[in-house]
């Protein structure tokens, strides 16, 4: 799990600012993130971590600042554009079509890979061995014709993680994936990442640090908008500043 | 198995559709008189504008009340060509009735287009109102070009002397755009749109051009409802700015949500059912059949707001804002949504 050193950068913000009236939610962050890697974002509520994933997507476009992916300057492009650049975005509340089944919000996202431009959404889209890969993985494939609404919480996360894999994205941004799981369901996602990870990036925020040991090989901690630290687990795990403004971060 | 109990229905539903079109088509012709015939076959290019509404209302979640401003593009267009260009004859019609349609279609698009990506979002709704308001005044003033107040009359061969025949080429139209529109909302397309009327945004973070997506959709609507009206100026052979009547866009809503709001044929159902029901009834309740109308409607938003076809047919989801409003609307008065 050592921080591969020497890949090229795939996403990065430069002097990246976001003011919302007098508060800055995102204040002069540049950071880089680097292909194949599992980063995660950490810090207390209100650090700014969503607010960042919402200006990498393109939801909020920044004060100042840009956002570089693969070499692009993608600071005002529109959400849909951003997403088919290749960033996919897991969200913090689960947001899976809950009257469809199971298969067709995977589908969904498949679709958009499968047929790129938007005529050849009239035709056929040959998406089901695609799909039924993506369920497989994530140990859904039994439940495929299921309402996804029927799902419990914890497999409706496992699906929100599916429909982004369908997306084919090169970063994977995932906001807080164990939120409200048991602790199974949170060492089985462990696994499910690292598992994805070898095809492709994957930033995600989270406050179980039980779990980002087990997962993340950079760890870069916000506070107030800035990055405060950024290094491996053991580096940020010493790190004062880290401790003292994160408080309890080792029994969370 | 609930999966056999569903095709089970939707075979009856296919054999049951089929055996009423059959009868309207080799039947009713025959059994009416030319008057009825006429009327009946205006009901049926009503009905194109329903279906077109149904599906961009019941799939898309896009309410307009402005279908038939589209209706009057379709047919002041062929009035237009047909009385004013010359060189065009009986074997046009054909092209000069698409071509309303196209017209209508593309109007919608530049339309709808424009007014998504400002993100208009409700107001959208009191943009198709204006519109088809503006249309009619616009039509009303020009009259060197529009024939103001009186409408155009177009030349004598545009009405063919066969009316049963058209009746039938009307019944057999809506069939193929049913149909068409049947294939169109299970492409991958039509599943997308679908997403996007429950979550936008959701879609758009798949890398949906939802804008792009809701134009072509609301482009698709209004070429049938441009379509219905082209086929309308060919049945009655004038056309007046009463085509581009908001009460007339008012009650395609109400007869796709009688009919079925969510399905296909359902808008077709409710359109004959109303205007049929207001031809024969409209003579003993005189102006009260619009309070009747209106109660019906009420009663089925808050009761059946599926619609006649929507209860019966198996449905798959049951994801729309109607839905959601009509749950507030109980809860306020007391009682309990059973959807």
């Amino acid at each position: 799990m050592t921080h591969q050193s020497g890949n090229s950068v795939l996403l990065q913000t430069e002097r990246l600012c976001k003011q919302f009236g007098g508060l800055a939610a995102v204040d002069n962050l540049s950071f880089q993130v680097y292909e194949g890697e599992i980063r995660a974002v950490i810090g207390p509520n209100g650090a700014g971590k969503t607010t960042l994933f919402n200006v990498i997507t393109g939801h909020l476009k920044p004060t100042s600042g840009r956002v570089v992916f693969r070499g692009e300057d993608i600071t005002r492009r529109s959400v849909h554009l951003i997403a088919q650049l290749g960033i996919a975005r897991k969200f913090q509340i689960t947001q899976v079509f809950g009257d469809q089944s199971v298969f067709d919000n995977v589908g969904l996202a498949a679709q958009r890979t499968a047929c790129r431009s938007t005529w050849r959404l009239f035709g056929p889209c040959s998406i089901r061995d695609t799909v039924m890969d993506i369920l497989a993985r994530m140990h859904l494939e039994d439940k495929a014709d299921w309402p996804a609404g029927l799902l419990s919480h914890g497999e409706q996360q496992c699906l929100e993680l599916g429909i982004v894999l369908a997306t084919g994205a090169k970063l994977l941004l995932l906001d807080e994936p164990t939120a409200g799981m048991s602790l199974e369901e949170r060492a089985e996602m462990g696994d499910l990442l690292k598992d994805i990870a070898q095809d492709t990036t994957i930033v995600v925020t989270e406050h179980d640090f039980d779990f980002i040991k087990n997962v993340a090989e950079t760890i870069t901690v916000m506070n107030k908008g800035t990055k405060l630290a950024e290094g491996s687990v053991e580096e940020v795990e010493c790190n004062q500043d880290v401790v003292d403004c994160y408080l309890g971060i080792g029994n969370a | 198995m609930a999966g056999r109990k569903r095709i089970v229905r939707s075979v009856l539903f296919v054999v049951a559709g089929l055996t009423l079109v059959t009868t309207a088509m080799v039947v009713a012709p025959l059994a009416l008189s030319r008057f009825h015939i006429e009327l009946f076959s205006t009901y049926l290019t009503y009905a194109l504008v329903a279906v077109g509404l149904g599906m961009v209302f019941g799939y898309c979640g896009i309410l307009s009340l402005g279908q038939f401003a589209f209706f009057g593009i379709g047919a002041y267009t062929v009035a237009m060509i047909t009385s004013r260009v010359v060189g065009i004859g009986p074997g046009h019609v054909l092209p000069v009735v698409l071509a309303g349609s196209m017209l209508a279609g593309l109007f919608g698009f530049l339309l709808s287009y424009v007014a998504f990506s400002l993100k208009l979002g409700t107001l959208f709704i009191l943009v198709t109102i204006a519109v088809g308001s503006l249309f009619q005044k616009l039509a009303i003033a020009e009259t060197n070009l529009f024939g103001g107040i009186n409408g155009i009359i177009m030349p004598y061969w545009i009405v063919p002397s066969d009316m049963r025949g058209l009746f039938r080429v009307f019944i057999g139209v809506l069939l193929v755009i049913t149909t068409l529109l049947w294939l169109f909302v299970r492409s991958p397309f039509g599943r997308a749109i679908q997403g996007i009327r429950n979550k936008e945004g959701r879609v758009q973070s798949l890398g949906y051009n939802t804008v792009l997506l809701k134009s072509i959709a609301f482009a698709i609507s209004t070429a049938i409802a441009g379509l219905g009206g082209a086929l309308y100026a060919v049945t009655t052979g004038f056309v007046s700015p009463g085509v581009f009547s908001f009460s007339l866009s008012f009650d395609a809503v109400i007869w796709v949500v009688i009919g079925g709001l969510g399905t296909l044929s359902g808008p077709i159902l409710g359109t004959l059912l109303v205007n049929l029901a207001k031809f024969y009834l409209s003579s003993v309740l005189l102006q009260y059949w619009i309070i009747v109308v209106g109660v019906l409607f009420i009663a089925f938003v808050l009761f059946l707001p599926h619609g006649i076809l929507g209860a019966l047919l198996p449905r798959r989801d049951a994801g729309h804002w109607l839905l959601r409003v009509r749950r507030g609307i109980l809860e306020v008065l007391g009682m309990r949504a059973r959807d």
